[in-house]
């Protein structure tokens, strides 16, 4: 009972290559991108003060005043009041402001979104089509680009909200205040859902939760190491072992197709797992990272995981009992393909329209809502899904391996 | 003598080409069996069907009373395989490899481990059971891929090519432990290239050519299938080589002659003939036109090359049907095909 499985989990422990980048590369990962790049992509790390430079055109000054308003009392803001348009410009350009804000009132969008600026700096945060009034705000960008990027952010906060009471407004009409109001306290979740990750991360912070750039990365990492160990051992595995004919090997004896394969997959599970504490347990303890916030939630978050890297193995050893070449470098330009615009690496990658709908993204963020919310729901909801593609990836793997002499009697 | 495996009338077909075309024999139980065939001629093919990896299109294979069609778990019970690919897991020890392979047999505890040493006994590696697979010499990792295929005391044993690319001390080994099998009840079907090692072991041999039986007997019953040829050795004394080739080419157009090869490296000219030898002065004189001077000739008695020539019209090579590849040979004297091809019995073995 169980050899071929018991074969298959002596074969990857005592594989070298497949220890280092299954169970020690996913820590160093963690450790490298969430200790050396947190200074410069951290969503949590200071900035210091921003200096920002401001002028408000008439027709404005009203629309603006409670935001003006919110960012005084924001510690880490100095606003600076400037007579034109030109003085902002100029008390950026000579390093007084690190940015400068612009803020115009509008007849109506001009369909790109809200935010404009320089040419070259221009960026747009796709809510057009609004219809009413509404304020725009210019961005002057200075040399600090991490500050540039703090302060696109909060004007796209305030363009976003700008526009959408107007959108409120324009669609519900102002002759029904209950439903303004209505719409006003859904407005976080709108939004949120526009800005994926940003959104989870914006919604974490309005909860008082915080994810250090640490914690994104071992979510992420252990999420990677699911498709990228599982998978590419897998495939390469199973590829190998039939132009071995290890896999006639097997066949020819009186061992039944289904076993063959349903023993392999479960040879793989050990490894699958060993990847995920690999990254977990030393990273908590070592790195001081941070997955759910009770002892529940993290059983759940692990055998989430666990039951990624064991269904991303059994239909990628499917892969390979199918694949004419060796699966092996196919597959991992693909998920490095993958893995890099979906977010893992980089959270500024992305591909919108594309991103979002990658398994590693919507992985991704399924792990961060029960890690920073504590919901469960897309997790459990990405759970059934994946038992219903491990079992059909069995399934298919069993048919396939199954081989029995049959007379088929053709003419000839 | 009982019949253990039937093979009647059997086709496989790959889109349009026939592999195996209606072909029929019989191995006898307890008895090895030589199979034979140039490349591409069907063995593997007839090979993979009996050993239940392959469909096949038409006609009966029965093991043991066992149809193969019907009951292909029951024969699997009985079969025991070893590719001519070295079919092992690198990464497992000598031993967890035999182990690995008994156990799909059923075997278990004491007896699994009773197996597996008495395997590592057969094919002399009692003392490298601890080491892995991957760590092995090539000719100790073709003998672990035979222990791999016999622990579990297969009654019919299926050996692709076994001694391919194998020191001569592994070869004698390997072919003393297969006479050993057989004496010890199983019956063998041995494929080989290597035409003095199945006229060294096999009890019957059959040779097939472009999927259908051309032969079948004991070697004496084959040599009696082709009584129009002879072959005639002819010794060159030390000389130019070109000449010694052009002069071969030159005798191969003559009348009569079917084929006339060097020994590769070598002065000894094998020429095939449906001549008398007091007929064979235009072949001398070749020789001499082309200045290569003669040290001796004579007539060698036909042998199983010949008649495989005679039967197949090709010597026999790698097979091209289905299993390729094999590591490369330890033991120069077996390198070449053209030289065993062409000196008959009487090449060199290191």
């Amino acid at each position: 009972m169980l050899r071929i499985a018991l074969q298959s989990i002596r074969d990857y422990y005592r594989d070298g290559s497949a220890l280092f980048f299954g169970l020690i590369f996913p820590i160093v990962m963690v450790a490298f991108l969430g200790n050396m790049l947190a200074g410069l992509d951290n969503p949590d790390g200071s900035v210091g003060t921003i200096k920002i430079a401001y002028h408000t055109e008439q027709g404005a000054e009203q629309a603006i005043g409670a935001f003006v308003g919110a960012l005084e009392e924001t510690d880490s803001i100095e606003l600076l009041p400037a007579k034109s348009e030109a003085d902002a410009e100029k008390s950026v350009d000579g390093e007084t402001a690190d940015v400068a804000f612009i803020f115009s009132a509008e007849a109506a969008s001009d369909g790109s979104g809200n935010i404009t600026g320089t040419p070259s700096e221009a960026s747009s945060d796709g809510t057009g089509n609004i219809i009413g009034n509404t304020v725009s705000v210019k961005v002057y960008e200075g040399g600090d680009s991490i500050k540039n990027r703090a302060a696109l952010m909060i004007a796209k906060s305030f363009a976003r909200e700008s526009a959408a009471v107007s959108a409120a407004f324009a669609t519900l009409g102002a002759e029904n205040p209950q439903k303004i109001a209505e719409f006003a306290d859904k407005l976080p979740s709108l939004m949120d859902g526009q800005s994926g990750r940003n959104g989870l991360v914006t919604d974490a912070k309005r909860e008082g939760r915080a994810q250090s750039m640490m914690d994104f990365y071992a979510v992420t990492m252990v999420i990677m190491i699911c498709f990228m160990g599982s998978g590419i051992g897998a495939a390469s595995g199973m590829y190998l072992l039939r132009r071995e004919r290890l896999l006639d090997r097997l066949s020819v004896s009186p061992k039944r197709g289904e076993a063959i394969f349903l023993e392999s997959v479960l040879g793989g599970i050990p490894g699958s797992l060993a990847q995920v504490v690999a990254v977990m347990i030393p990273s908590t303890l070592l790195l001081g990272a941070h997955y759910a916030a009770t002892p529940a939630d993290n059983i759940l978050l692990f055998a989430f995981f666990a039951l990624l890297g064991t269904t991303v193995f059994a239909a990628f050893m499917l892969l390979g009992l199918v694949s004419k070449v060796n699966p092996y470098m196919p597959v991992m330009c693909v998920l490095w393909t993958m893995l890099f615009i979906s977010g893992s690496f980089n959270k500024g990658i992305v591909i919108p329209g594309l991103t979002e709908y990658l398994p590693m993204n919507i992985m991704n963020r399924a792990a961060f809502e029960l890690t920073l919310f504590g919901r469960p729901g897309q997790v459990l909801t990405i759970m059934a899904v994946l038992a219903v593609i491990l079992t059909a990836s069995c399934a298919a793997g069993s048919l396939l391996i199954r081989r029995s002499p049959r007379r088929k009697d053709i003419a000839l | 003598m009982n019949n253990y495996v039937t093979v009647e009338k059997l086709t496989k077909k790959y889109g349009e080409l026939v592999a195996v075309d209606n072909l029929s024999f019989t191995v006898g139980e307890n008895e090895i069996f030589g199979f034979l065939g140039p490349n591409g001629a069907g063995k593997t093919t007839t090979l993979n069907v009996i050993s239940t990896l392959s469909d096949y299109d038409r006609g009966s294979v029965d093991i043991a009373g066992y149809d193969l069609a019907t009951n292909p778990v029951k024969i699997k019970a009985l079969l025991g395989v070893v590719p001519q690919e070295i079919a092992l897991y690198g990464l497992l020890t000598a031993a967890e490899n035999i182990a690995l392979f008994a156990s799909l047999y059923g075997l278990r505890g004491k007896e699994l481990k009773r197996a597996v040493d008495e395997a590592l006994d057969f094919v002399g590696l009692a003392d490298e059971r601890k080491k892995r697979a991957g760590k092995l010499s090539g000719g100790m990792r073709r003998r672990l891929n035979i222990a791999c295929g016999i622990a579990h005391r297969p009654k019919l044993i299926i050996m692709d090519e076994p001694t391919v690319g194998v020191d001569a001390r592994s070869r004698d080994m390997i072919l003393r432990s297969i006479r050993a099998l057989r004496d010890g009840g199983a019956t063998i079907i041995y494929t080989s290239h290597y035409m003095p090692e199945v006229q060294e072991i096999a009890d019957r041999i059959a040779i097939i050519d472009k999927g259908r039986l051309a032969a079948i007997g004991t070697e004496k019953e084959l040599l009696g299938y082709v009584t129009d040829r002879k072959s005639i050795r002819i010794v060159a004394g030390s000389g130019d080589t070109d000449a010694k080739r052009a002069a071969a080419a030159d005798i191969a157009k003559l009348a009569g002659v079917k084929n006339a090869k060097y020994a590769e490296g070598g002065d000894e000219l094998r020429v095939d003939v449906d001549l008398e030898l007091a007929n064979i002065s235009p072949l001398l004189k070749v020789l001499m036109d082309r200045g290569v001077t003669i040290k001796s000739f004579e007539e060698e008695a036909p042998n199983l090359e010949t008649t495989f020539l005679a039967l197949t019209g090709s010597e026999l090579g790698d097979d091209g049907d289905g299993y390729g590849g094999g590591e490369p040979a330890e033991d120069a004297g077996r390198g070449g095909h053209g030289e065993r091809g062409a000196s008959g019995g009487k090449q060199r073995r290191a």
